[in-house]
């Protein structure tokens, strides 16, 4: 198993960590990674939306910089995922458009995109690639009475016509059940974290973030669980200010997807840099017996 | 649910004039086949006590049933009945009765974008590609279900006009006929606030796409004419000059000297986050970006 890694801005910025466990979980379990060199950031859903064709004709040259390499695209972001992922939905549809960017693409960089590569979130990556049967033979610190609360990110799951029946939802479920966590939170799948808005609008944020931590009210939750670095920034960074509105000590340490992985096939804490959140995670590591 | 099931409903019943607080009152209500939510309402209304709530066409095009079933904004008359349901009044908007809400100040904020067209003086032929381009947007019934599954519009209201009104003006915006300049109200709505969460398109009873045919090109649109914020300027400049983003570089590019104000908090992250500070150096191909930022923007 072998893919390009685009690891996006926020895992070689704020979230490090992110960078870090995929590396060291994908070592465990035999994924080998080649890191994208000379890619641009994919624009989040802000730059297609001012500039539609600038951020087609920018991720279709991180497309075409895969296809280089001749392997699919791998990314752990949900929002860089939902966008690398429209681009080569709407390229590989829309012939009249892929010539225009392609045209761009060959006086700037001589390369095109052809659509030979695909674009695969971590989750499916693991879920389906590597295989859920596998993953649990390889449970060595189960998350028994861990109580999760699930952030999926809405880049993951939306907008719904766009990844049609690609199931990432269920894979992430699958793949949190498999640690033998119980599930006691799904209410982000209809919510945001807020992020696009803490350079915009902070307040929009935090309000967001107190509502959510509101909901997950008297549930005992003792982690969230995100698959999208940006919501991490949002949930771990900005839990204190959140605190602050729901008038309530919050205390939940939020792990990437890859750390509750690792931490469940028995990867020791610091190759996973759990110790470089803003939350503690020292409790979770305790009840685990770590 | 099958048919001859029953199903438990717990239905929101207030009356600000007279009660303190809401109750939810619990009714058993046979299920038969295609039953929709409102028939499970006006069933109890008939057969139990009388609750308020609005409908019309009972067909999905009024827009008038909208409510709130298990936490999810729906029109009754498009929703199928569950076992269990929690039937509440759409939430961000006052309760007049029971599950009737006042959608009046939806109206204000539609109004605030100028709905309504100011023709050209002499039109001869309008061709068809023109018209149907604007078609689409005429697919909105304004039934409010967006503007309550919009976290921006539910936490923030006064930041952000909402989905339903920056969709809804469509059907006059791209009005070939149409003359009106709206580009001030749509920047002052908050359209930079939408998080492109696409939860209203989600919870849309027509699965229109609210937030990309609506508010995303009213945000091109704003751009192209120059109604720009900080921080997709400095995204952009960051990408144009460097090609990878630094989260640090972006949040001094955006925030400028209010970042004074922020020293507290930085502090404080960065006791336990390894943040980096230093500006990243640009990606070697870096010419080759600056090259299709002048090309594209050439080509449009």
């Amino acid at each position: 198993m072998k893919y390009a890694y685009y690891s996006g801005c926020l895992a070689k910025g704020t979230c490090q960590e992110l960078d870090y466990s995929i590396k060291s979980v994908a070592k465990a379990l035999g994924i080998e990674l080649v890191e994208l060199e000379e890619t641009t950031c994919c624009g989040l859903r802000e730059v297609k939306a001012v500039t539609p064709m600038l951020s087609l004709t920018l991720n279709a040259r991180n497309l075409a910089l895969t296809e280089k390499l001749g392997l699919p695209l791998f990314t752990a972001c949900s929002t860089c995922y939902s966008v690398l992922y429209e681009t080569y939905v709407r390229l590989k549809e829309n012939v009249e458009l892929l010539s225009k960017v392609n045209d761009v693409l060959e006086s700037t960089d001589n390369m095109r995109f052809t659509g030979k590569t695909s674009v695969k979130h971590f989750v499916s990556v693991i879920a389906k690639d590597f295989g859920i049967t596998k993953l649990r033979e390889l449970i060595k610190v189960p998350f028994r009475n861990i109580n999760i609360a699930l952030f999926p990110g809405c880049h993951l799951l939306r907008p719904r016509d766009l990844y049609k029946d690609q199931g990432l939802y269920s894979e992430l479920q699958s793949l949190v059940s498999v640690t033998g966590g119980n599930i006691v939170d799904e209410s982000a799948s209809k919510w945001c974290c807020g992020f696009h808005n803490i350079l915009i609008n902070e307040k929009i944020t935090v309000r967001m973030l107190a509502e959510y931590f509101k909901n997950l009210g008297k549930k005992n939750v003792d982690i969230i669980v995100t698959t999208c670095p940006l919501c991490h920034v949002a949930l771990d960074m900005y839990q204190d200010e959140a605190s602050k509105l729901v008038k309530e000590r919050l205390e939940i340490p939020v792990l990437h997807l890859p750390q509750m992985l690792g931490l469940a096939i028995g990867l020791h804490p610091t190759k996973l840099l759990l110790h470089k959140h803003v939350v503690p995670t020292d409790k979770l590591l305790k009840k685990l017996g770590l | 649910m099958g048919v001859n099931e029953k199903a438990r409903v717990k239905i929101f019943k207030y009356n600000p004039e007279t009660d303190e607080k809401p109750t939810y009152v619990e009714y058993e209500v046979p299920v038969w086949e295609r039953m929709k939510v409102l028939e499970v309402l006006q069933y109890v209304r008939e057969n139990y006590e009388p609750i308020a709530f609005r409908y019309g066409c009972r067909s999905k095009l009024c827009g008038t049933c909208a409510v709130l079933v298990n936490g999810r904004p729906v029109l009754a008359c498009d929703c199928d009945v569950e076992e269990y349901m929690v039937i509440e009044p759409l939430p961000g908007f006052k309760i007049i009765r029971d599950l009737v809400v006042d959608l009046s100040p939806l109206d204000v904020k539609l109004e605030f974008l100028r709905p309504g067209i100011k023709p050209k003086p002499k039109i001869r032929q309008i061709p068809v590609e023109a018209i149907e381009k604007c078609r689409i947007y005429s697919d909105c019934i304004y039934c409010g279900v967006c503007m309550s599954a919009c976290p921006v519009v539910r936490t923030a209201e006064e930041e952000f006009l909402g989905p339903a009104p920056y969709y809804y003006i469509g059907r006059y915006q791209y009005d070939p006929r149409d003359t009106t300049n709206r580009l001030k109200e749509f920047f002052e709505g908050g359209v930079f606030n939408c998080l492109s969460c696409y939860l209203c398109e989600e919870n849309c009873p027509y699965q229109i796409h609210v937030a990309r045919l609506g508010i995303e090109n009213i945000k091109n649109l704003c751009f192209s004419e120059g109604l720009r914020i900080r921080y997709v300027e400095s995204l952009l400049e960051l990408i144009r000059s460097k090609g990878q983003v630094s989260s640090s570089e972006l949040f001094l590019k955006t925030q400028g000297l209010r970042a004074i104000l922020k020293i507290p908090w930085m502090l404080k992250t960065l006791r336990r986050k390894a943040i980096p500070i230093l500006p990243r150096p640009p990606i070697k191909s870096i010419k080759n970006v600056e090259e299709i930022f002048r090309r594209v923007v050439k080509v449009g």
